[in-house]
């Protein structure tokens, strides 16, 4: 397992930990060529960071899990993905889970600046990494809620000085 | 409300109007004109997108994300014109393809932004596709949005920067 893999997938358990005191179950890691690629009607969570790591990590949620996941957090279920706070609480986890890998890599020397957190809503959502070097997909089960969470990250590390 | 110095955003916009022109003309030898967008006054930070949308972040003195925005048609004869292929229909080509065109857009921004004192650096261009699909940025103080018409088709396509300066 690529390290870029072992930090994102540490963060995404510890922020749930933290945040939402969610042990999550991490399943399915895929790296390389030919990711899983299920189109998703939802809800996507995506921060960019860049520098000597640079690359964007991308949390896909179903519409019934991001409200889910926002009702946790904030006591009070969104009427629908619509709602404000399911981009507040969407954003603040990616940026969350971002910034935790980030700081992994980091104390190894891949220092790099987050970008702007954006939500993405749609149907048949599907994100192509465009062949980056590091590509990796994980698959957690959200318990008490019983759902699946995809997380995909694609990066490139510049080994330069 | 969005509150950015007048001369950021106008100068963002100088730049998204004039770049996306020199990459549409070296890679693909068309000539794009933009269009005027009503200023929205809400100032919302969500955006529509279309079919398929290059994306790239940018991190230092400006934290941002950038699309370039097109119907899949669009996208389609752009990786037809680049690649000299008109019965071109790979998906996996045509978001290569907008996925460059997108690095480059991204790549003359981020070139003026650091010649006139705005150090940025660039993550690594991404291609998301979908329908009815939307973005909507966390703690964006700008943005800027052009949109384009391709003046031999008609057709159009966006580009697009938000976020905040440091």
């Amino acid at each position: 397992m690529h390290f870029i893999s072992n930090f994102t997938r540490l963060a995404v358990v510890e922020v749930y930990n933290t945040m939402l005191s969610l042990q999550l179950d991490p399943r399915d890691l895929h790296e390389g060529n030919g990711l899983p690629q299920d189109p998703v009607n939802g809800v996507v969570g995506s921060v960019g960071f860049a520098g000597k790591i640079s690359g964007t990590l991308y949390m896909k949620y179903s519409n019934s899990l991001a409200c889910a996941v926002t009702e946790r957090l904030i006591g009070v279920k969104p009427s629908s993905t619509e709602d404000a706070e399911v981009n507040d609480v969407i954003g603040e986890i990616t940026n969350m889970v971002s910034g935790t890998m980030k700081g992994q890599a980091s104390k190894m020397g891949y220092h790099g600046w987050l970008s702007t957190p954006v939500i993405l809503k749609g149907e048949d959502i599907y994100v192509d990494g465009k062949g980056a070097p590091i590509s990796s997909f994980s698959r957690f089960h959200v318990p008490i809620i019983n759902d699946a969470l995809d997380v995909w990250v694609f990066a490139k590390l510049d080994e330069g000085q | 409300m969005l509150r950015v110095p007048h001369m950021h955003t106008d100068v963002i916009k100088s730049y998204l109007s004039t770049v996306p022109r020199d990459v549409f003309s070296t890679m693909l030898g068309w000539e794009v004109e933009p269009k005027e967008v009503p200023v929205d006054p809400a100032c919302n930070s969500r955006l529509e997108l279309r079919g398929i949308n290059g994306s790239i972040g940018f991190g230092g003195k400006m934290t941002a994300t950038l699309f370039v925005s097109a119907d899949e048609s669009l996208a389609r004869r752009m990786a037809q014109q680049v690649l000299g292929d008109p019965a071109l229909e790979s998906m996996h080509e045509i978001c290569d393809v907008f996925g460059e065109i997108t690095n480059m857009v991204a790549g003359g921004c981020k070139s003026r932004l650091c010649d006139n004192g705005m150090p940025v650096v660039m993550s690594i261009p991404n291609v998301i596709r979908g329908r009815a699909l939307s973005a909507t940025g966390r703690d964006v103080r700008f943005l800027v949005r052009v949109d384009f018409v391709v003046s031999a088709s008609r057709e159009e396509f966006s580009v697009v920067l938000f976020g905040k300066f440091e």
